[in-house]
């Protein structure tokens, strides 16, 4: 199976003053399509750099950086909101809903801006929202929030769904519930889903687990055989 | 402790957040700079004018006297309690005409020397007693300057030289008077009745010994501002106090003036007598000589007539002399040809005796030879005897005849003696003869000459009697004259003296200076408009800066909650918020209050100075109270809304403040309740008015904001529409005529009348009526203005050049025999109205009263029109009609200079004023408060370009997170954009449209405050003024919007993904 998200030698440098930090210091992975991989690596370890460089948030300052075939390092700004909206689902650790708008319009503000969207409703449905459609955020739990935001990232139907810490604010019984949503829908859609988490237990239900240390790839695996969420403690 | 970190995050806070800190300091600013500059602008303008009233020197209190002031009568007054200084001065009204024969009526006032100083603008104040100086309006209404002359003609039967030493003036100067510090000079009753300006003299050009008019300077009023209360009432009290003593100094002057005029009259009597038995003495003298000269030339002609008769006489002798010398000339030449002729018969007789002689001798011969020849011949002794005998006889008798012939030669020898004897005398006595009659002949002619000279003399001598006698008698004739005029006058004067009435007085205060009061009328103008648009414009300000620092506080509720938790006291929390806050605020209230009150005033005084001459002493102290007050309020907004959020954040538990806020609840808005609207919205908009309900405190801020903004704006603009409005309104709606033609007053009839019809006959003119136009001054209930009387003969033609519209029902008035037209604002001034009775007078005299019949609109100038018979009614005479309006038409409005020119040609007119010029000073006029108006305008707009990008900033910096989410989500940088904007693009309809309703509200509560003297002012706004505001606000938004895009580009999308802070 070809590589369908390839990373070569990702550096990532901000210059403060005199002193240069390397967020990423070159890192190199790639993952194939329809995985569900989980990155992790302690706070600091430079994930979210890997996330903002492969979610069109960021740009690298060497290195190749390969999706869907599409070498998006040379992207401008333009190319880089359009892959965003196109390409990219993002699920945020707080949820980040636009406050004012229902689940359902909270989902509809994400169609309204990408070519080949799902209809709202049935990705809600799918994510088990079918009777909080019409409530507001601050109406919702939290996993009834973060739900809304997989289904938000899902209804664009994108090539790559990127989450963030996605269980980083709710409690475990729920943060649970959401990774099996998250697993269910790569399992079940082939979404390439890559889940950015700190928490090192969670590295079990992935098909392949990519660990940063200091701006590095510490170690990559791949597991034959990925659990089921449920069987999962931490 | 000191708490030396603390410090170092306000520092690094405010540095940080330098925009922030600017924004404050720049809404505090703006919004006191703004509230005490406009506020001080009526104090400042007060100030400014009590400044120029000081410096210049204007009296107190003016006293006019019917009797006129004495030197004795100024000093009693001078030495009243309160009065530091009194100076008598000269004045009255005149007619100047320059150059060119253009004649305006001035009012000449002789120079003062300590109060009502001029402002020489140009030259010199006049010395001589024919210089003058003359006032700035005067030389630009005729157009004359510095080194021009002017002539002075009293405009009535008097003539110039009763009250002024001389008519022709020189202009050595121009300046401004105190008196005069506006427009307005006042009216009068000779010329056209407008007074064009002042003149000022010497006081040597005035006849008069008696000032008319007595300048008061009161004591101890320079430190008080001459608008105050406290003047007011100190005047009051200076008037009642002079109003006491008035009687006593007034009878002293009437005794004075009485015993003055007696003693003069007395006097004058003493003097006619004098005169009377000088000019008699004089006259008789004169007849005597004149007697004698008479008789002198009688003997003169005796003499002369003797002289003739002589000369006759010697003339004849002379003549008699030369007929004799003539005779005796003759007789001479008849001695003379006797002489001859004695001579000649003399020779004859010698002859005829050297003949006989001959005869004797050859008779003797033949004697002797017959003698002889006897003896030889005996012959014939016969013959011979008989011969001999006959020869002895014809001997005999030759010697007889010789002898007779001597004896004759010897008569004729004595006769020729004795004749050339009596030729000799005859000869000597003709000689002496001839000497004597050249000698007499010389005499002759000399007593001829002399006969010559004695008649010229003697007609010379005639002439000079005949002269002499002629002078004579007009001599007595004038002296009769004289006398007669002297004993009239005394007659007179003794009259006068019965006649003088105890003076009467009149004290006015300023207060009845038009100018003066004007300005305080324009500096309240500036007051109303000071009391509500500042108000609005801070509240705005304030409302923004605090809304800043609120959110400021909201924002770092994490921050705070961590130095609560870090065990730090309220008040070093709260320092930090206080401190930013204050710093910003104060220091931009220093600055506001240092820079608006200052600015302001100054912009809005300096507009004002188009129409006062105020401007060279523009003071601008420092008006504590605004300034404080504004200060204050904006510190303390600012300080309580800081505290109160403080306290907000403070009471919560740390750990709470460290936890996210709750998200605000999402609410269903009432178009959600709407589905037909509701559906149609797409999901953006839905969005936008979501988002706009859901942040209720910064809707109505914003929507205030705006609206407030646009408020300001629809006021500036409004302002400007009702004083750029009236222009259009009075000469477009109710004053039609295009041109006020003045005809000549001493023109005839028939000339008026042939002006007339070239008027008619013109095609260019559309219609005229003959009109009389004087300035008046109208009394009602509450106050005395002037303004023009209006008669018309022809109130048809009358009707189509001025629109007598009723103000209050728009109907249509037409003029009474019984009552008069009032313009609104006169009658508004005058409180008066409809059924109401008026005085009108010129002056102060002829003061006559009439019903008010109706109101009309009109917006400049005051006029009372009325109709030919009311002012028969009420004058008892016709007015002469000597202005002509006349409307072009409207084709040829364009040529109405050319058709006035030709106009003027005509004998009779005298001078056309153009409503399009009047107009046009109209506009230039006004065109100072329109200065004040951009001035409103441009703070309106700063301010609303300052409200929106703070509310454009909170609202952007409130929504970071959202807005990254939405970058994240691959929203583009102008669907971002357009996602912030929509929302603002529908406040800001929003407050537009309440700034419409505010503005409407705001510019009729200021209009209403408003006062201009002859100047009324409408609350009408046009369309283009609201659209313009509209406009204006919608461009400010999307400048802010535009700047507000990059604002946006630069949020980092790594926002979405931090915690809520």
């Amino acid at each position: 199976m070809g590589a369908f998200v390839e990373l070569e030698e990702v550096r990532k440098t901000y210059t403060m003053g005199e002193v240069e930090i390397h967020a990423a210091d070159g890192i190199s992975f790639s993952i194939g399509e329809g995985e569900f991989v989980v990155i992790v690596g302690p706070s600091g370890a430079g994930k979210t750099t890997v996330l903002n460089i492969l979610g069109g948030m960021d740009t690298a300052t060497s290195g190749q950086i390969v999706v869907a075939g599409e070498h998006i390092e040379h992207y401008t700004d333009k190319m880089l909101t359009k892959y965003r909206r196109e390409d990219i689902g993002f699920v945020f650790q707080f949820y980040n809903l636009v406050p004012n708008l229902t689940a359902l319009e909270n989902v509809e503000l994400a169609l309204q801006i990408c070519k080949h969207p799902l209809p709202a409703e049935e990705v809600l449905i799918g994510v088990g929202l079918e009777h909080r459609m019409h409530n507001f955020p601050a109406q919702l739990s939290g996993g009834e929030q973060q739900r809304v935001s997989i289904a938000r990232a899902l209804a664009k139907n994108p090539k790559l769904l990127l989450c963030d810490e996605p269980t980083g604010a709710l409690d475990y019984a729920t943060g649970k519930q959401i990774l099996k949503l998250l697993q269910d829908t790569c399992r079940k859609k082939g979404m390439t889903v890559i889940v950015i988490t700190h928490n090192q237990a969670i590295a079990p239900m992935a098909d392949r687990v990519i660990k940063i240390k200091n701006g590095k790839v510490a170690d990559m695996e791949v597991n034959v055989q990925p659990v089921s969420v449920e069987t999962i403690e931490w | 402790m000191v708490k030396r970190a603390l410090y170092q995050d306000i520092y690094r806070e405010m540095k940080k957040t330098k925009a922030r800190v600017l924004s404050i300091f720049m809404m505090s600013a703006l919004g006191v700079a703004f509230f005490s500059g406009v506020r001080a602008a009526e104090p400042d303008m007060l100030a400014t004018a009590d400044r120029y009233m000081d410096t210049y020197e204007l009296a107190d209190l003016r006293l006019i006297n019917t009797l006129g002031f004495d030197a004795e009568a100024i000093q009693a007054i001078e030495e009243l309690d309160g009065v530091s200084y009194a100076e008598g001065s000269q004045m009255t009204y005149m007619l100047a005409e320059d150059r060119e024969g253009q004649q305006e009526a001035v009012q000449l006032f002789a120079r003062t020397e300590l109060v009502n100083q001029m402002e020489v603008t140009k030259g010199r104040l006049p010395e001589a007693e024919d210089e003058v100086l003359i006032d700035r309006r005067v030389a630009s209404h005729m157009g004359i300057g510095v080194g021009d002359t002017l002539r002075m003609s009293t405009g009535t039967e008097a003539d110039v030289v009763d009250t002024l030493v001389t008519d022709t003036f020189r202009v050595t100067g121009i300046g401004n008077s105190p008196l005069f510090i506006g427009l307005e000079r006042g009216s009068t009753t000779i010329g056209n009745g407008a007074v064009t300006g002042f003149v000022i003299t010497s006081p040597e050009a005035f006849v008069s010994e008696y000032d008319s008019i007595l300048y008061v300077v009161a004591e101890g009023t320079e430190a008080l501002s001459c608008y105050s209360k406290e003047y007011e009432q100190r005047m009051a009290d200076l008037t009642e106090q002079i109003e006491e003593q008035l009687d006593s100094i007034g009878n002293a002057r009437y005794e004075r003036l009485r015993t003055t005029v007696t003693d003069r009259i007395t006097e004058g009597e003493q003097t006619l007598a004098e005169k009377k038995a000088e000019a008699q003495e004089q006259l008789t003298a004169a007849k005597k000589q004149l007697e004698e000269a008479a008789e002198k030339l009688a003997e003169g002609r005796q003499e002369f007539a003797d002289n003739e008769q002589k000369l006759e006489e010697g003339r004849t002798a002379l003549e008699d002399g030369a007929r004799q010398l003539e005779e005796a000339k003759a007789q001479l030449a008849e001695a003379r040809t006797q002489a001859s002729t004695g001579e000649m018969a003399l020779t004859a007789g010698e002859i005829t005796m050297q003949t006989y002689k001959a005869q004797i001798a050859q008779a003797e011969a033949r004697l002797a030879a017959l003698k002889a020849l006897y003896p030889s011949r005996l012959v014939s002794v016969e013959s011979i005897d008989n011969q001999l005998a006959e020869a002895e006889t014809q001997l005999a008798e030759g010697k007889q005849q010789l002898l007779a012939a001597q004896a004759e030669m010897e008569q004729y020898k004595v006769q020729i003696a004795e004749g050339k004897a009596r030729i000799a005398s005859g000869e000597a006595e003709l000689a002496a003869g001839e000497a004597a009659l050249i000698q007499h002949r010389q005499e002759l002619e000399e007593g001829e000459a002399a006969l010559e000279e004695g008649r010229r003399q003697l007609e010379e001598g005639e002439a000079a009697y005949r002269q002499g006698l002629a002078d004579y008698e007009e001599g007595k004739k004038e002296a009769e004259t004289q006398i007669a005029e002297a004993e009239e006058a005394l007659e007179k004067a003794k009259n006068s003296v019965e006649k003088i009435k105890k003076p009467d007085w009149y004290v006015w205060g300023r207060e009845s200076n038009t100018g003066f009061t004007e300005f305080s009328d324009n500096a309240a103008s500036m007051g109303a408009i000071g009391k509500v648009f500042p108000l609005i414009f801070f509240l705005v300000a304030a409302l923004v800066s605090l809304t800043t620092m609120t959110r400021m506080v909201e924002e770092q509720r994490t921050q705070i909650g961590t130095m609560k938790a870090l065990g730090y006291a309220k008040g070093d929390i709260i320092l930090k918020y206080v401190f930013y806050a204050m710093s910003a605020t104060i220091g931009g209230s220093l600055f506001g209050m240092l820079i608006g009150q200052k600015l302001f005033p100054w912009v809005i005084i300096t507009a004002y100075g188009i129409m006062y001459n105020i401007n060279s002493c523009i003071s601008m102290p420092y008006q504590w109270d605004t300034a404080l007050l504004s200060g204050v309020a904006a510190v303390g907004c600012n300080l309580i809304a800081t505290l109160a959020s403080c306290m907000k954040a403070l009471r919560a538990m740390p750990a709470s403040l460290m936890r996210p806020e709750a998200p605000r609840e999402g609410k269903r808005v009432f178009l959600e309740y709407i589905p037909f609207l509701w559906k149609r919205m797409s999901f953006t908009r839905k969005a936008a008015v979501r988002n706009l309900f859901r942040y209720k405190k910064r809707f109505f801020m914003t929507l205030f904001g705006i609206g407030g903004c646009m408020a300001l704006l629809v006021v500036g603009w409004g302002l400007r529409d009702s004083i750029v409005h009236i222009a259009d309104l009075q000469y477009e709606n109710v004053q039609l005529y295009d041109g006020m033609l003045v005809l000549d007053p001493d023109a005839t009839d028939p000339v008026q009348e042939e002006v007339l019809h070239a008027l008619a006959q013109r095609s260019e003119i559309e219609t005229y009526a003959k009109t009389y136009m004087k300035t008046v001054d109208i009394s009602g209930a509450e106050d005395t203005l002037s303004g023009y009387l209006c008669v018309t003969p022809d109130p048809q033609a009358f009707a189509r050049l001025t629109v007598l519209e009723n103000a209050v029902d728009g109907s249509l008035c037409t003029l009474s025999d019984s009552g008069v037209i009032l313009t609104e604002q006169l009658a508004q001034r005058l409180g008066v109205k409809a059924g109401d009775t008026i005085a009108i007078g010129e002056g102060s005299d002829r003061s006559v009263e009439v019903k008010v019949d109706a109101v009309v609109k009109n917006y400049i100038i005051h006029y009372v029109y009325l109709s030919e018979d009311c002012y028969r009614a009420l004058y008892g005479t016709t007015p002469e009609y000597s202005t002509v309006l006349y409307q072009m038409e409207a084709d040829h409005a364009s040529v109405e200079k050319e058709v006035g020119e030709e106009l003027l040609q005509l004998e009779g007119t005298y001078a056309i004023t153009y409503v399009s010029d009047t107009r046009a000073q109209v506009e230039s006029m006004l065109a100072a408060l329109n200065l004040v108006v951009v001035v409103l305008i441009v703070s309106a707009g700063l301010l609303a370009y300052v409200v929106l990008y703070n509310l454009n900033n909170i609202n952007i910096t409130e929504r970071r997170r959202e807005l990254a989410t939405l970058k994240v989500l691959g929203f583009y940088d102008m669907e971002v954009s357009a996602y912030v904007y929509r929302e603002n693009i529908v406040l800001s309809i929003l407050g537009i449209g309440l700034g419409i309703f505010l503005g409407k509200v705001l510019h009729q509560f200021i209009m209403g405050s408003l006062k201009v003297n002859q100047v009324m002012f409408t609350s009408h706004i046009s369309v283009f003024s609201y659209g313009v505001s509209a406009l204006l606000t919608m461009v400010f938004a999307c400048f802010v919007n535009y700047i507000m895009y990059y604002r946006l580009k630069e949020i980092d999308m790594v926002e979405s993904l931090k915690n809520v802070d």
